[in-house]
């Protein structure tokens, strides 16, 4: 089809309108509500986030002084009230730590489990699963360790997870992969002086004659 | 855009219109998506990316954020001041590799912003009140009685060029990224179980035993024959030689030297004593003074003032005491009480007309009265303290050097102009400007690339007289600045290349060389052989007895030796090293010790350690293991942001300057 004139180019344009006219008005207006609706729900989280922030604040406070336990009452209130929050995340590990020093290991699994659920932050649940595998294997539930860190993404915690693995293959008796393990971390080359020696005398706790041989 | 349009038109004569693509296929995607793309660009970019557009040295991008080369540089030189700071006057320019440090900067540069990102990402808001009272309790914003001060907080901003929305954006983020370390660092924890294995790995004692087999005794045996001697000579003849080694003439050009030959005559340093009185001055004029204040304000017009101050002082001629009558008259609240008086004073401290009556008193002589901003007053001057000025003789020398420095400063840059150009123009003599100069050509010793004592310790003059343009041009050297006041310029006055050495001077070197080597290969084989017997079953003592040796059982020893322990290192860290006996069967090995005897130690037992007793040093352990833990895991957490990130890194380390 060729058009000949201006009018009827025109014409062709308010055809068009009338065919699409609806579409475009209702497509500017879900994109405006889209807009507005991102706002509000940005707006929303900011103020979350900074209501937390505030008794985030108290938990660390707490968390540092004599009267640790008193972190426990703001520390639960962030994960209940603000659960998306990074803050959430780091009440947890905080509470976490609190009751491992209670010894209280079952509680502590479970606010690392909940990070581990519940954080959309990949490296905030890359610590905590670290963490919980530790605690697991602290109350001998050494096959539930590493299979938690299976789960592992490795970039940057890689040295971490072969140490932690290591660590725990020790503790259920399985010496040789152990060794295995700690090696891999020792190819870490950035490796600061203190720790290679502590990961060496893990090693040397643990050679096999036969081994020393070859 | 003409392409386009010129495109555009000829598409129409011949076939389809855009219009026409977009009616036949309206009602479908097309439209939804322009409509879609056109939200997606304006809520995700806004207007602000199509508004900035000066180009600028970008260093590195993260993310597609710019680190600019100016932010770079600024930190870089942030650095170098902290370091200056921190080294004091030890620091010197160039001791620090400038490409390991920019390095380093860049990559903090680089980590600061991916931690920034993962701060906005994470939604790690700060609320206004915690930014308000962290502001609040800083000491730099409270005045004098520690209350926070909002004329101090603007001031403060404004000295800094800072808005302050900018900085308290700033704090928020600082507040953010603590409450992040924090919340990551501080929840590191180790478990008591953990603990305990550490420490006992840590205390771990391993019972042990050893003989050695001292290398005299082999030495004392070994001949070496003159063909060996030879032999080894010659494979090794290179590795025995004298270094390289230069000297050089040099002119030196140092402030110093200039200002202690400038002659500065008696009656010249009397003048400018006397010019500069100001300066030999100890202490400085005060006096003590009392005033009666009446204040000129919106309760009291300048007329009414003036009267009273003029009755006042007409009372005052009278006879009346000045004490009481400030105590009665005086407004000045802070000094009425005390009749009036206002302690020592001393330039500088009061208003300028105030303070010009008050200095021109005689002691006990009461003023006319003196309008100063705060309204009228009567001054008495009680007691006049003068500045005590030091004695010319006391201070001749002192302004001797300050004159001849001052005076020598005067050529010195000029001289330094003249010691470059002509050393330069003139390149294969240093005549012309010595004698230009008045300078006197110094002869060095022969030194190697490592320098020698005084002057040429100095890295810079060594690194010029070896340098190309002195050692193989034979011009004269660049300038080589040894202080901002002390330049050198220097040319080649002898060249004596690396040589090899005599046989006949490296002898004794090689016989030494060759009697060691023997030596330890005998005692190394010794100790094999014992060790085989022992292994064999044969008990310790009986083989060490064989070659004359007595068995040491050391019994148990820790990783770290105790307060008079002395066993060679190598063999502590050797029995460390050794796997677990097995069915109570000591383990062997063979070691060479750090002195280079040869040893064979055997491993009897090993004992998990004693966790220490005392609970401070063991918390204070726990504490320092839990924080190594609380690094390990953030650097890691850095690491795989760093991971997930495009990183790229723009800057050329190469070129200099």
């Amino acid at each position: 089809m060729e058009y000949q004139s201006e009018e009827e180019q025109i014409q062709a344009i308010k055809d068009w309108w009338k065919e699409n006219g609806r579409a475009v008005i209702a497509g500017l207006l879900i994109g405006v509500g889209a807009i507005g609706g991102y706002r509000y729900w940005s707006s929303y989280q900011k103020t979350q986030a900074e209501q937390a922030s505030l008794v985030y604040a108290r938990v660390i406070a707490a968390a540092a002084s004599e009267n640790s336990e008193e972190a426990f009452g703001p520390g639960q209130q962030i994960i209940d009230q603000y659960p998306g929050t990074s803050y959430a995340a780091l009440a947890a590990l905080t509470l976490a730590r609190l009751a491992v020093e209670k010894q209280d290991y079952a509680s502590a699994a479970a606010q690392l489990q909940w990070v581990i659920d519940n954080s959309d932050n990949d490296g905030f649940r890359q610590i905590a699963r670290l963490r919980l595998a530790r605690v697991l294997a602290t109350q001998d539930k050494t096959d539930e360790a590493i299979a938690i860190l299976k789960q592992s993404e490795t970039g940057g915690f890689k040295t971490l997870v072969n140490e932690t693995r290591g660590d725990i293959l020790v503790k259920s008796g399985k010496l040789a992969e152990a060794v295995g393990e700690y090696r891999k971390a020792l190819m870490d080359l950035n490796m600061n002086p203190q720790r290679r020696k502590l990961l060496e005398m893990k090693i040397n706790d643990i050679v096999m004659p036969e081994e020393k041989k070859s | 855009m003409h392409a386009l349009f010129f495109q555009a038109n000829k598409e129409h004569s011949h076939k389809t219109t855009m219009l026409q693509l977009i009616r036949d296929r309206a009602q479908g995607i097309i439209v939804w998506t322009i409509v879609g793309l056109i939200i997606i660009t304006f809520a995700l970019f806004g207007l602000s990316s199509y508004l900035s557009g000066a180009s600028k040295a970008i260093v590195a991008t993260v993310n597609g954020v710019e680190i600019t080369e100016t932010d770079f540089l600024r930190e870089y030189q942030n650095m170098q001041q902290r370091l200056q700071q921190m080294l004091g006057k030890n620091y010197r320019p160039g001791m620090f590799d400038e490409k390991a440090m920019k390095q380093r900067v860049l990559e903090g540069l680089i980590q600061r912003e991916l931690l920034n990102q993962e701060l906005e990402e994470g939604g790690f808001y700060v609320a206004p009140q915690q930014i308000a009272s962290t502001i609040q309790s800083m000491p730099v914003f409270q005045d004098d009685s520690g209350e926070f001060s909002t004329g101090r907080y603007r001031q403060i901003l404004t000295s800094q060029r800072m808005r302050p929305e900018t900085f308290e954006y700033q704090l928020a983020r600082d507040i953010a990224d603590e409450h992040l370390q924090n919340g990551l660092k501080r929840s590191a924890f180790v478990t008591e179980q953990e603990f305990a294995y550490i420490q006992q790995l840590q205390n771990q004692q391993r019972k042990i035993g050893y003989f050695t087999l001292p290398l005299k005794y082999y030495l004392k045996n070994i001949e070496i024959s003159e063909e060996e001697i030879q032999a080894y000579y010659e494979q090794h003849g290179n590795e025995f030689k004298t270094p390289e080694k230069v000297s050089v003439d040099y002119v030196e050009l140092k402030l110093e030297d200039m200002a202690k030959q400038i002659e500065i005559s008696d009656k010249e340093i009397e003048e400018f004593y006397q010019r500069h009185k100001d300066n030999y001055k100890i202490g400085e004029d005060r006096r003590r003074v009392r005033h009666i204040l009446i204040t000129v304000d919106n309760d009291m017009d300048d007329a009414t003032a003036r009267a009273k101050i003029e009755d006042i002082a007409a009372r005052l001629a009278a006879g009346e005491d000045f004490a009481s009558l400030a105590k009665a008259e005086s407004m000045d609240p802070g000094s009425a009480a005390q009749g009036g008086d206002l302690g020592m004073i001393s330039r500088g401290m009061m208003d300028k007309t105030f303070e010009e009556a008050a200095f021109s008193l005689k002691k006990g002589e009461i003023s006319k009265p003196v309008r100063s901003r705060f309204g009228y007053h009567l001054i008495r001057v009680d007691a006049i303290e003068k500045a005590k000025l030091r004695p010319l003789a006391e201070v001749k020398e002192q302004i001797r050097k300050e004159m001849q420095q001052e005076q020598a400063e005067k050529h010195f840059y000029e001289d330094i102009e003249k010691l470059n150009n002509l050393s330069y123009e003139i390149p294969d003599s240093l005549t012309p400007v010595a004698e230009e100069l008045g300078l006197e050509i110094k002869q060095s010793p022969l030194f190697a690339r490592t320098g020698t004592s005084g002057l040429f310790s100095n890295q810079n003059l060594v690194a010029a007289a070896f340098s190309d343009e002195v050692l193989k041009q034979n011009r004269n050297s660049e300038l080589v600045e040894l202080s901002e006041t002390d330049v050198v310029v220097m040319r080649l006055r002898k060249h004596q290349p690396a040589s090899q050495l005599d046989l006949k001077d490296v002898r004794e070197l090689i016989v030494t060389q060759l009697k060691d080597e023997k030596a330890r290969k005998q005692a190394n084989e010794d100790a094999a052989a014992a060790i085989k017997q022992m292994q064999a079953g044969k008990a310790p003592a009986e083989v060490a007895r064989a070659y004359k040796r007595k068995w040491q059982l050391v019994g148990f020893i820790g990783r770290k030796p105790e307060k008079d322990e002395k066993l060679d290192n190598v063999l502590r860290k050797t029995v460390f090293e050794m796997p677990r006996p097995q069915e109570g069967k000591p383990v062997f090995t063979t070691l060479t010790l750090a002195n280079g005897d040869a040893a064979v130690a055997a491993l009897y037992e090993v004992k998990p350690g004693e966790p220490g007793s005392d609970p401070a040093s063991l918390k204070a352990e726990k504490k320092q293991l839990e924080s190594r833990y609380g690094e390990l895991e953030y650097s890691a957490f850095m690491k795989y942001l760093a991971s997930k990130a495009t990183i790229t890194r723009n800057l050329d380390l190469t070129t200099e300057e």
